[in-house]
């Protein structure tokens, strides 16, 4: 079956939906240039703001720490998760006004994302209408930022819903016909105003991120938190592979409000799996950080392939068709059927003996699984309850399954 | 040509074991089974899954405490005992991927440990005001003086070697294991507060009725000390050692061998691989081991086989040693051989029977006896013990007491004992039923 993995975002068609966000020091022109080569779909580049001096360099502004990435292990396994200093670093927007005319004359075919942000309606009317007249594909504009200049971590736009539909509006006067999406942080309350109101100011989408602030642990040696910054720390952002099942959850909750908003998700994608699963979950756009840094650029490869033979085992055309199709199947707690029963099952081919199913079983207290002295696991049907502790426990993969059976 | 003295240099510790990123990978691994099979399959009952599981969080300390606990010598176990034949060959990991190298975990702990500023010594419990003599510093009198010591008791051991440490420090070629492990975990035995006596040779200098006033106990751990040699007729100055002897030397540089160049070992056991291992490294031109069965009869660990196997060994089976020739100056100049069949005997039991007019020669210029060991009598006859009918000392199976039941006895010198660890097991169990029979004699003295 002839597949590609073409897809219609915001009006823009993407010829994968898997783009880089850049954050620094990430970002430079020759880094953006070698993704694209590589093959990603496109950029979203880094944040411009008029407060950046346009004079100094990029380099010269931005304020970095050393160390600023930290990787969380867990025993054999090195960064299950990735946490970093945010670095304060904006774009001017002469830069990126430069490296959005220069990366669209040289990959057509490829999209390129104006970030911006803004604090007052001349920021948000300049900064939108100068990337727009730069020719980006798209503008997305952060609302995760503090409006006030004298606070920068004071209350974030997103926290003012007034000023939030004020700053909408603005951006879309500025930007006219490009297609303006809103990065909205993902664990926020108050999911369907924020849907109306960016569907009034008649934004395309949104994109809904979910990066969390956290320590990714502590020197036991000298008790310093993680990244040590000349034995000071901060609060991180983490957003590496294990964040994945939390961004997917947003994607959820969002998706329960939102049905006219195209949707880009930010946040835990590191392999084809997790952006097959943003798709169901209702995203058209995958943006890629923490991955990106850790696998290279060539991780595109995996993704493509990935996405495609899963495409093609599902005899789907087109990636557009699975967009949303988990959502039907979500819904809140007291929605979810008691009817009906569910057993645990043993592989006994695959089944090595371990006892781990026998144990947690065990307690938990449901004694359902007998286990013998010639160690085979037996479940006792009659006891199961089919809460499925020990398929998630058991260590062999394909090992054992839940079975729904019939009640009669 | 032979009989040239070949200078005895000791070995560097060849065997390498896994690195830390390594070690912490295979830990990883584990599938903490419940109630382990590997566990089980440990002679002494380490608790395998316990210890990687600590190791998993990076609880290096914790982790060796607790193989201490069951195994005071980890460093010296994980690099002579057979692993993949005892624990690691339970485990089940075996089918996905092979089986936890368990040997290589816990050398790299017990290596951490060593190399650790304050290296693990557990706490002496109160005394429970009994005094144990033990003879012979091996590994059973070593592990049951450390039973010993932690559940209250003092401990004196007398050794009539040198040094202490048994066929850790005679038997095992330093190419397996360098004498600073050995050093290590011997002397912390040593730093519980075990009292020492070398170069007592307990026969003429231990006097049993003192004995029994000074100490609550006296348990014999004295091995099988005396090699066996085939009664073959042969001139007297002939160049006719047993492995044993080849062992020891090498490893207490003690002794100058007169080695040739084209040798013979008999047997097919730890000791005569070993030695081949050890002449081969040391330069001697052939090796040749002649068995009288097949490989799969052999007692020798696969590893150790595999070791001489690599190091040039040429072995012959189903063959037997059937007479030394010798030249007019005395020296060996060939070795009559005979082939063998092999018949199964009523009880399953596999024998060689020699093939008649198979006889055979062969050039060889030294003899080296490595067909086992046995009992040196001299302690068992003044202290009058009884022994049974495989020529060891017979004990009460309940308590390990011998026919007098003052004295205790274990280890190889009762039963047999293929393995180091097994060995360690034999003296713990020991020193509990002696625990046990003490305490229940009541009172202290």
């Amino acid at each position: 079956m002839d597949v590609n993995l073409k897809i219609k975002f915001c009006g823009v068609t993407l010829i994968n939906p898997f783009i880089v966000s850049q954050v620094p020091p990430n970002g430079e022109l020759e880094t953006i240039k070698a993704q694209l080569e590589a093959g990603w779909c496109g950029v979203l580049l880094r944040t411009a703001s008029l407060s950046a001096d346009p004079r100094k360099p990029t380099a010269a502004r931005i304020r970095q720490v050393a160390p600023f990435y930290r990787g969380v292990d867990y025993e054999e396994k090195r960064a299950v998760d990735l946490g970093w200093i945010e670095p304060e670093s904006p774009m001017s927007v002469d830069e990126a006004e430069a490296a959005t005319a220069s990366l669209k004359e040289a990959y057509p075919d490829r999209v390129v994302i104006g970030a911006m942000v803004g604090r007052n309606r001349e920021e948000w009317l300049k900064v939108s209408r100068r990337l727009s007249q730069a020719g980006a594909d798209i503008i997305e504009c952060d609302f995760s930022i503090s409006a006030a200049e004298e606070n920068p971590r004071g209350p974030r736009v997103v926290d003012d819903l007034k000023l939030m539909e004020k700053a909408a509006r603005y951006v879309r006067e500025g930007a006219r016909n490009t297609p303006i999406i809103f990065k909205i942080p993902g664990m926020l309350a108050g999911k369907e105003q924020v849907v109306n109101i960016l569907k009034s100011a008649d934004a395309e989408g949104i994109n809904l991120f979910y990066e969390p602030k956290g320590v990714p642990g502590i020197n036991l040696t000298n008790f310093v938190p993680f990244p040590n910054v000349g034995a000071k720390s901060t609060l991180s952002t983490m957003g590496g592979a294990g964040i994945k099942p939390y961004t997917l959850g947003v994607l959820a909750e969002w998706g329960k409000v939102n049905k006219d908003l195209e949707v880009s998700v930010l946040g835990g994608a590191y392999n084809w799996r997790d952006c097959a699963e943003y798709i169901l979950m209702g995203a058209k756009l995958i943006q890629f950080h923490g991955a990106v840094l850790q696998r290279g650029v060539r991780l595109v490869d995996e993704l493509n392939s990935g996405v495609g033979d899963y495409l093609n085992e599902k005899m789907v055309s087109s990636l557009d068709k699975l967009v949303g199709k988990s959502l039907p199947f979500f819904t809140t707690p007291d929605k979810l059927p008691r009817t009906g029963r569910v057993v645990a099952a043993i592989d006994d081919k695959t089944c090595i003996h371990c006892g781990i199913c026998y144990q947690v079983c065990e307690g938990l207290g449901y004694h359902a699984i007998n286990f013998s002295s010639q160690r085979k696991p037996v479940i006792d049907k009659k006891k199961c309850l089919g809460d499925g502790l020990c398929v998630a426990s058991c260590p062999v993969f394909n090992c054992m399954s839940l079975r729904r059976v019939s009640t009669k | 040509m032979g009989n040239m003295p070949k200078v005895i240099k000791g070995f560097k510790e060849e065997t390498v074991t896994i690195s830390y990123p390594e070690a912490i990978d295979e830990a990883g691994r584990c599938y903490l089974c419940h109630d382990a099979p590997c566990s089980k399959a440990s002679p002494v009952q380490t608790d395998v899954a316990g210890f990687i599981s600590r190791m998993r969080s990076r609880n290096f300390r914790g982790a060796l405490r607790l193989i201490k606990e069951t195994n005071f010598f980890p460093g010296i176990t994980s690099r002579v005992s057979p692993y993949d034949e005892q624990c690691e060959a339970v485990c089940l990991h075996k089918r996905y991927g092979g089986p936890i190298r368990i040997g290589e975990l816990e050398r790299v702990l017990a290596d951490f440990d060593r190399g650790s500023r304050r290296p693990y010594l557990p706490e002496i419990p109160e005394s429970i005001g009994k005094s144990v003599a033990i003879v012979g510093s091996g590994p059973t009198g070593l592990s049951a003086a450390v039973e010993l010591v932690l559940n209250g008791c003092k401990v004196i051991i007398y050794e009539a070697a040198r040094v202490a440490g048994g066929v850790f420090t005679k038997g095992v070629p330093s190419y397996l294991i360098s004498d600073d492990v050995i050093d290590h975990e011997v002397g912390s035995v040593l730093s519980l507060g075990v009292d020492l006596v070398t170069g007592i040779n307990a026969g003429e200098s231990i006097n049993l009725t003192s004995m029994k006033q000074s100490f609550d106990a006296l348990l014999l751990t004295i091995g099988m000390e005396k090699s066996r040699r085939l009664d073959l007729e042969y001139c007297k100055k002939a160049d006719v050692f047993t492995g044993a002897e080849i062992l020891e030397s090498l490893k207490l540089k003690a002794k100058r061998l007169r080695l040739g160049e084209k040798v013979l070992i008999v047997g097919g056991g730890n000791v005569s691989m070993d030695a081949a291992t050890a002449l081969l490294k040391l330069g001697v031109g052939e090796v040749t081991v002649i068995y009288r069965r097949d490989r799969e009869h052999m007692p020798v660990f696969e590893s150790r086989f595999q070791m001489a196997h690599r190091s040039g060994m040429k072995i012959m089976y189903r063959t037997m040693l059937d007479g030394i020739i010798c030249d007019s100056q005395n020296a060996i100049s060939a070795v009559k051989l005979k082939k063998t069949v092999l018949k199964e005997t009523e009880d399953g039991r596999v024998v060689a029977e020699t093939v008649a007019d198979s006889e055979f020669t062969k050039d060889a210029d030294t003899v080296i006896y490595a067909i086992g060991q046995q009992l040196d009598r001299d302690l068992v006859d003044q202290f009058d013990l009884e022994t049974n009918e495989m020529g060891r000392i017979k004990v009460d199976q309940a308590t390990s007491q011998t026919s007098d039941p003052f004295i205790y006895a274990a280890g190889s010198c009762v039963e047999r004992v293929d393995t180091i660890t097994t060995a360690l097991a034999k003296g713990q169990l020991v020193a509990r039923n002696m625990v046990r029979c003490m305490l229940e004699k009541g009172g202290g003295r």
